[in-house]
């Protein structure tokens, strides 16, 4: 079964070709971040309100990324909040990833392929294999968000990240795309641990601003 | 610590729930309030009044209720916060999904009954 940081990584994918769709690197860390965060919150390893994080079980889920996720926020005593687990997973997303596209190979789901850009280059791409798992997880968010049905607590949290990623526009045909973004806007904050991210992401982005704002000179 | 009486108004079901509703609480909270779901009544109201406090989990609970409740073509809304709960169904946009009233009678009124 996918967890819903696999299915964050494969929402990601580009259909055709198997590239990843760009976003930014800090905007895609949060997101991951969160997501694991999320997952962690539906196998009742830890729980949230709008000012702190628990942990309320460290046994291990038995999936290898949520387990060292969980054994980053509880050993670290800062990951009081939200926010905090954010910013310590966040920094580890290079490994989140790789370990997350890995396993996917590894259960036939994606392929990867190696490649060079104009002969120096290198590319890595990950095809979709078999995409059962990834369209039926298209088509239950088309439904929650062009026939309104409503979001149990997995979806409520993939929505909330498709918002933060500004994913939308690439599950909905572009006809659809303002009923759908109007829907998402309406159920994007069901889900505490994505408002947390979203704000970590407008934090980031400030500093990266005023950073860019000083190297010109201002 | 979580208690929860339910009571029919109409043809609705008022759940009351009195306590915290967290990480430890939140199975307990979605047994007791599923009878009424399984009995085939799927109109209901929650009334907070009682409710101190809400974390994530017993947030995700609502959720699953509130779609089992429209999958049967019936509905749930809420009503009767104190000021803490509010904010947690107010900032996180279940109050504006669902409804937060002010009292039992004006959240039955969603359902297009006269009150009892």
């Amino acid at each position: 079964m996918l967890t819903l940081a696999d299915e964050f990584v494969l929402l990601n994918l580009k259909d055709e070709g198997g590239a990843f769709i760009s976003l930014p690197r800090h905007v895609f860390a949060a997101c991951l971040a969160g997501a694991v965060l999320m997952d962690l919150a539906l196998r009742d390893r830890i729980d949230s309100d709008l000012d702190h994080l628990f942990v309320v079980s460290r046994q291990p889920t038995g999936h290898p990324v949520l387990d060292d996720a969980l054994h980053q926020i509880a050993a670290n005593t800062d990951a009081k909040t939200t926010a905090a687990a954010v910013r310590i997973l966040a920094a580890r997303d290079h490994d989140m990833k790789e370990l997350i596209l890995a396993r996917l190979c590894q259960e036939g789901i994606l392929t990867r392929r190696d490649g060079k850009a104009l002969w120096v280059f290198p590319t890595r791409r990950y095809p979709i294999r078999d995409g059962r798992d990834i369209v039926e997880v298209k088509l239950r968010l088309m439904g929650i968000l062009l026939r309104r049905d409503l979001p149990d607590g997995h979806d409520a949290c993939l929505l909330s990240l498709v918002s933060i990623g500004n994913l939308a526009r690439f599950l909905v045909p572009p006809a659809d795309l303002v009923r759908a973004q109007h829907r998402l806007d309406q159920l994007s904050r069901l889900e505490l641990i994505g408002m947390r991210v979203r704000e970590y992401i407008a934090a980031v982005q400030t500093d990266i601003d005023f950073a860019q704002m000083r190297g010109l000179g201002f | 610590m979580l208690t929860v009486k339910s009571r029919q108004h109409g043809t609705a079901t008022v759940i009351e729930p009195s306590g915290r509703i967290d990480s430890t609480t939140a199975k307990e909270f979605e047994q007791l309030i599923a009878p009424p779901l399984v009995a085939g009544s799927h109109r209901l109201v929650v009334d907070l009044s009682g409710l101190e406090y809400i974390s994530s989990a017993g947030l995700r609970v609502f959720l699953t209720a509130a779609k089992q409740c429209k999958s049967a073509g019936g509905a749930l809304t809420l009503c009767s916060a104190s000021d803490g709960v509010r904010e947690v169904f107010e900032i996180s946009g279940f109050s504006s999904l669902f409804g937060l009233h002010d009292s039992v009678e004006a959240a039955v009124k969603v359902f297009g009954e006269a009150t009892a």
